[in-house]
């Protein structure tokens, strides 16, 4: 997949992943894994990413006699995933519109 | 590579990032050797299976996660130390001269010390002394010799804290001025 296109779906797939609980980074990458191809050092700069922008927050929890960072979607993050339905729609037309299968009428 | 050879490697290889920015990185990486640990794997198959660790550097110093403005204002801050070093130099590094001059005359009195000990003990052989007065002299020398010694070995432990200190102030210092 194009790179540009699979960071943009990757920011979404991250965030998809913590919509119905709070998770943690190997947890996220095996959720993801069926899907995309994605590895710590691709899911370590998302995570920052997607904090920076306010759209995930952490907190450590003790696991096993060691801390284990906990990420958490805020709504800022939700809003995020909600737009990307929309943008699915346009995405669709586009790929209607590249691959010429019909033409569309508005 | 174990857990810690490969996580003092990827401190190695950011060094030059924000401390609280490495410590962060090297935290998550940790976390996820020990997850695959815990899923199974032995130590060295989480490590390998985290990939090159210049992919994962890659990523960390590509990660775009620094906005413009908080760099601008660090830059700023950079160049304020810099003229702040610049400027106190004479007052600096006649500190540091003097402090390792004062270093040196601690070595040359525990050699002058240890020098007048020695001779004191051999002026036993050129002079005819008395019993009283050779007891001095020996006494004497032995405690001036060990004064010698004393200061010495002390001389020895701060030497050895300064060039610390030294090292520890100059890779500081470059920090500023590389811009890291």
């Amino acid at each position: 997949m194009d790179i540009q296109l699979k960071r943009g779906l990757l920011d979404v797939c991250v965030l998809a992943a913590l919509r119905d609980q709070d998770s943690y980074g190997y947890m996220i990458i095996k959720d993801i894994k069926p899907y995309m191809n994605i590895s710590e050092s691709t899911l370590y700069p998302i995570l920052r990413r997607l904090e920076a922008a306010n759209m995930v927050t952490e907190y450590s929890v003790e696991h096993n006699g060691r801390l284990r960072k906990y990420y958490h979607i805020t709504p800022v993050g939700q809003q995020r995933l909600a737009a990307f339905d929309e943008e699915w729609q346009e995405i669709v037309r586009i790929h209607q519109f590249v691959s010429r299968k019909e033409v569309v009428n508005e | 590579m174990n857990k810690q050879q490969f996580l003092n490697e990827l401190r190695k290889a950011l060094y030059g990032m924000p401390p609280a920015e490495i410590e962060k990185s090297v935290q998550f990486y940790s976390e996820m050797i020990d997850d695959r640990m815990e899923d199974g794997m032995n130590e060295e198959e989480a490590v390998a299976s985290l990939g090159s660790l210049g992919e994962i550097v890659g990523q960390i110093r590509g990660g775009g996660f620094s906005t413009g403005k908080t760099a601008s204002l660090k830059q700023n801050t950079k160049t304020v130390e810099m003229i702040v070093i610049i400027v106190t130099a004479p007052v600096w590094f006649s500190v540091y001269i003097s402090a390792w001059m004062s270093l040196i005359s601690f070595y040359i009195t525990a050699v002058c010390l240890s020098i007048s000990g020695l001779a004191c003990i051999a002026a036993n052989f050129f002079v005819a002394p008395t019993t009283e007065v050779m007891l001095f002299l020996i006494g004497g020398g032995c405690i001036l010799i060990g004064l010698g010694m004393f200061i010495f070995v002390g001389t020895n432990v701060l030497v050895r804290l300064f060039i610390k200190l030294t090292k520890f102030l100059t890779e500081e210092v470059k920090k500023i001025f590389r811009g890291d």
